[in-house]
Formats: structure tokens, C-alpha cells, sequence
């Protein structure tokens, strides 16, 4: 990790977060913290627990334990759309863009609380710029995208604002290896521009590539956390945590 | 004899597709119906009577007026009756049939008998071609083009209407992007009380009015919905154009004991050959 990456202090952060589906304890008593200017990968096995992390930093699920703070903010007993005005943006699982809307409706969206017009024309041109195949298609509607295309556009829905941290749920699930390597190129340009990334991802190999560092999950716990190299350059830690 | 029929089933299949359109915006956004839909349309014509009758205003305002207060009562409602009710579409269905009997009897206190309706909209004689009809329908037919332009224009430029549309496609997403999921089901609920009410001031002045007159009518607009598609929104509007002309000319060629055949015949039918309607799509259940 960078060394002014490591001083920065957590743009989010949960404490002893827990999370519970009826009697199912999905999350158990997690930790994390993301700094400013960091990629941040949460590793584990389908059923790891990621998702419902990922989620209840959003707002979708609620936690039945713990804190999440996003800068020194308490947030976890706030809704979706608060936690979104305060800096939080979400690619989902899935890309679940709007299928009804077209491509430029949906960018809107991503812009929603953002008044400024002016403002928007110039983040909609950014987006643009990493995803110059939506400008081809921003009268499409959106559900005709190809997944690929779609990836692209909830990532681009989730930048049109300028978010303070933005959280990714397996943003390489069921894409074509070309479409990861552009999704993933274009996360790389992201971070350049000093954007706060967490990520959850069940393909290690491929967030290990852009992440400082990650946390690996067994059944709803942390069991490993270290910064991204140690994982990538030690076949044994990858071995013992990751299966891979 | 076909044009004066056919004319008079446009104006009432106006009405069926004005009246459905509520049922549409509901269902788009909670994928569940709202069987006091009929029951708003008859309020809506008797507030619109009252008001007509109390303050003689003109038929602009009128209508406008009748807008307003039911898209108010829409939103409360909504706050105190169907937020309760979404967690489950049983229960959503009978809560919505409760209410529209409970409205339905709540005008039947003051009203008993039907009452004939000022004649805000003119009483001149219009002709086109062979076909020779009072004025009001020509003001059902150019309202209900007005109205579904201006919904048009709403959901398609505007931010809001944007919202509505992102809150049907996918309410979870949205609330992510910051929109208040709350504040745009209530929305969604004040424009259908909204369209619904004026529906029913713009047919009172063509019939009596009757605290009973929202039954048949609901069940043909969804009817109307359901053929059309009832996530659809041009659906809706084609269905209840093809319901209200067809029983229309059935009426008048047949007999019109069969002209309430008409719509349910074509319902069946619908639901049977293709239950997504003529312009509908699968949507995925919301879970």
C-alpha cells in the first residue's frame, strides 16, 4: 500500500458488523476499513458473505449489528438514498440497470441528486469518455445492451456523480474474458483518478490485479486480510485461502 | 349508424383507457392491482359534481381542480391505507376492494339515488360526417389526449418522471441512486386517483351519476389493461380504445344486453391466448 494511502484516514469503515437472514448469520462480526484513495477487494467462495457486506453498506439489508462509518459519520441506521446523497455509490450484482430506461436516462439517474445541469452535461462526458460505446448507444434502451455493455453503464450510473467510495459486487460475473479485461481496465483508470474502490469479487486472480488490499471471508467472518501483493507473490497464501 | 358508434365507443373507451392507465401506473411500480380504482373514478365524479354545482366553475378549472384533489387524496391514502397493505398481494388486493367499498358507501350516504350532472361541457349537438353527438364527448376524447400527452411528457423529460420509471423498473436500485422510494409510490398513487377523477367528471355530464357507476367501469378498465398489457402504458390506452368501440358496436349491431359481454369475452380471451397482454411484457417478481 502507498504509504499516504496507509496515513489517510478510512472513508468507510464497519465495526463488528453482523448481518442476519431469519436464523441464518450471514455476516459475523466484520471488521473492515477502506481509505481514501484505495482499492479494497473483499475475496471469498459463493456464500462467503460478501454480498450481504456489500449490501448492508448500501442500505439494502439491514444490519442486525455493528457500526458502519462512512468518514466519521454513524450510517447504518440510515436508508439507501441517504447513504447516496452522503458519497455511496453501488454497481449491483448482476448490473440491474434500469431495462425500461435508455442509456442516457439511466446515467440521469446515476445523477439524480445532482441539480447543477451544467454539472451534469460534464459528468456525463466523463463517463463517456471511459465508456466511449455508450455515447454510441445513449438512445438505446438499456435492457438491449449486450452484459458487457450493461456492466458498463452501471458503473457509469454509479461515477455520474462523483461519489466519495465506490462499492462494486462482483462486477466480473458472467462477462466474456475480453469484457472483464475492458471492466477492469477501465477500474485501473478509475483508481488513477484517486477514486475510493471496495469490490467484491468470487475471482480473486482478477481483484488482486487492481486492489491494495483485500480481505478474504469464510462464512460470513474475516479469516485473512492482508495488502493485495502478499497474495498476489505467495502461491501458498493463495493456496491456503483462496483455493486457487 | 357504424360512425355514431363508433364515436360513442371512443369516448367510453377513452374513459376505460384514462381509468386504466391508473391501474398500470400501480402495477408498475408494485406489480400488484389496485381494485379501488373504479370506486376513485366514481368519487371523482361526484366531487366534480359538488364542486360544479357549489362554485359553477367552467370546465378547465374543473377538471384541473378534480386533478388536484384526487392526486392530494391519492398521496394520503397511500400514506394511510396501501403502505400497509404492500407487504402482500392477498392482502393488498382485498385492503384495495375494502376501500373502494367503503368509498363506494360513503357517497351512497349522501347520494342514494344517481343524479344527473351539470352540463359542464357544453350541450350543443356536434357533427362528423354522418355521426351526430353532444359536445362532451368530443371533450372526452381531446381530455384524454391532453392527458396522456402531459403523462407522456412527464415520465419522458422530466426528473421526476425519470424516477417513477427507474422506482418501477427497479425500486431497490433506485433508492441507491438516491431517489425516496416512499415519496414515488405515493406519487404513483396520487396520479392514478388523479387520472381516475377526471375520467369520471368527464363522463358525468354524458349519464346520471350513481354511487354504484365505478363497478363496471373499473372491471372494463382492467379489463382494458389486462388486454393491452397492464405494464403497458400505451397498452392500456389501445386496450381500452379497442374494449369501448367493440362493446360499443356490439350494442348497437347485436344487442345491448351483450355490449358488457363485450369486455370480459375479450379479457378471457386474453388471458388465455396471451396473458402478457398485446403490448405487455413478463416482468420478474419482486421479491
Amino acid at each position: 500500500m502507498p504509504p499516504e494511502k496507509a496515513l489517510s484516514r478510512p472513508v468507510l469503515s464497519t465495526s463488528d458488523l453482523n448481518v442476519h437472514y431469519g436464523k441464518v448469520h450471514a455476516v459475523q462480526g466484520v471488521s473492515l476499513e477502506v481509505r481514501a484513495g484505495e482499492v479494497v477487494a473483499l475475496l471469498g467462495a459463493n456464500g462467503a458473505g460478501k454480498s450481504s457486506i456489500i449490501r448492508s453498506l448500501v442500505g439494502l439489508t439491514p444490519a442486525s449489528g455493528g457500526r458502519i462509518l462512512l468518514r466519521d459519520r454513524r450510517i447504518d441506521g440510515l436508508s439507501s438514498e441517504v447513504r447516496s446523497a452522503l458519497g455511496m455509490a453501488y454497481v449491483p450484482e448482476g448490473r440491474r440497470v434500469f431495462g425500461d430506461l435508455t442509456v442516457r436516462d439511466n446515467l440521469l439517474m446515476g445523477a439524480y441528486l445532482v441539480k447543477d445541469r451544467a454539472k451534469i452535461e460534464q459528468q456525463l462526458e466523463e463517463v463517456f469518455g471511459l465508456f466511449p460505446g455508450l455515447r454510441e448507444r445513449h438512445r438505446q434502451i438499456a435492457a438491449t445492451l449486450s452484459g458487457g455493455e450493461q456492466q458498463m453503464l452501471a458503473i457509469g450510473r454509479a461515477l455520474v456523480r462523483e461519489p466519495e467510495v465506490l462499492i462494486l459486487d462482483e462486477p466480473s460475473l458472467g462477462l466474456a474474458p475480453v469484457m472483464i479485461k475492458v471492466i477492469y481496465e477501465t477500474l485501473k483508470r478509475i483508481r488513477e483518478r484517486g477514486m475510493t474502490l471496495l469490490l467484491a469479487e468470487q475471482s480473486a486472480h482478477i481483484a488482486l490485479k487492481i486492489a491494495d488490499r483485500a480481505y478474504v471471508l469464510e462464512t460470513g467472518r474475516v479469516t485473512y486480510e492482508s495488502d493485495a501483493a502478499s497474495l498476489r507473490s505467495d502461491p501458498a497464501l493463495r493456496e491456503s485461502y483462496l483455493g486457487a | 349508424m357504424f360512425d355514431q358508434l363508433f364515436i360513442g365507443g371512443l369516448a367510453t373507451g377513452c374513459v376505460y383507457a384514462v381509468v386504466g392507465l391508473g391501474f398500470t401506473l400501480v402495477y408498475r411500480t408494485l406489480r400488484m392491482v389496485n381494485f379501488a380504482q373504479g370506486h376513485v373514478f366514481m368519487a371523482g365524479a361526484f366531487l366534480g359534481l359538488v364542486i360544479a354545482e357549489r362554485v359553477h366553475l367552467p370546465a378547465l378549472p374543473l377538471l384541473f381542480v378534480v386533478g388536484a384533489v384526487a392526486f392530494a387524496l391519492g398521496m394520503v391514502l397511500e400514506r394511510l391505507v396501501f403502505r400497509r397493505l404492500y407487504h402482500n398481494h392477498e392482502v393488498f388486493i382485498v385492503g384495495s376492494i375494502g376501500l373502494g367499498i367503503v368509498l363506494m358507501n360513503g357517497v351512497r350516504v349522501f347520494f342514494p339515488e344517481p343524479v344527473p350532472f351539470p352540463k359542464v361541457f357544453g350541450s350543443e349537438v356536434v357533427q362528423i360526417g354522418a355521426a351526430r353527438f353532444q359536445e362532451g364527448y368530443l371533450w372526452v376524447v381531446l381530455s384524454t389526449l391532453v392527458l396522456v400527452v402531459l403523462l407522456h411528457a412527464m415520465f419522458t423529460y422530466t426528473r421526476t418522471g425519470r424516477a417513477l420509471r427507474a422506482v418501477a423498473a427497479d425500486a431497490e436500485i433506485a433508492a441507491t441512486v438516491g431517489v425516496d422510494v416512499k415519496r414515488a409510490i405515493a406519487l404513483t398513487f396520487g396520479l392514478s386517483f388523479a387520472v381516475a377523477a377526471i375520467a369520471g367528471v368527464l363522463i358525468g355530464p354524458l349519464y346520471f351519476v350513481s354511487f354504484d357507476m365505478g363497478d363496471m367501469v373499473g372491471l372494463k378498465a382492467f379489463s382494458a389493461a389486462v388486454f393491452g398489457g397492464i405494464n403497458s402504458i400505451p397498452g392500456t390506452i389501445l386496450g381500452g380504445l379497442v374494449i369501448g368501440v367493440l362493446e360499443n358496436l356490439a350494442g348497437g349491431y347485436i344487442s345491448s344486453a351483450y355490449k358488457d359481454l363485450v369486455a370480459f369475452v375479450i379479457l378471457l380471451v386474453m388471458l388465455i391466448w396471451r396473458p402478457t397482454g398485446l403490448l405487455g411484457r413478463e416482468t420478474p417478481v419482486k421479491v
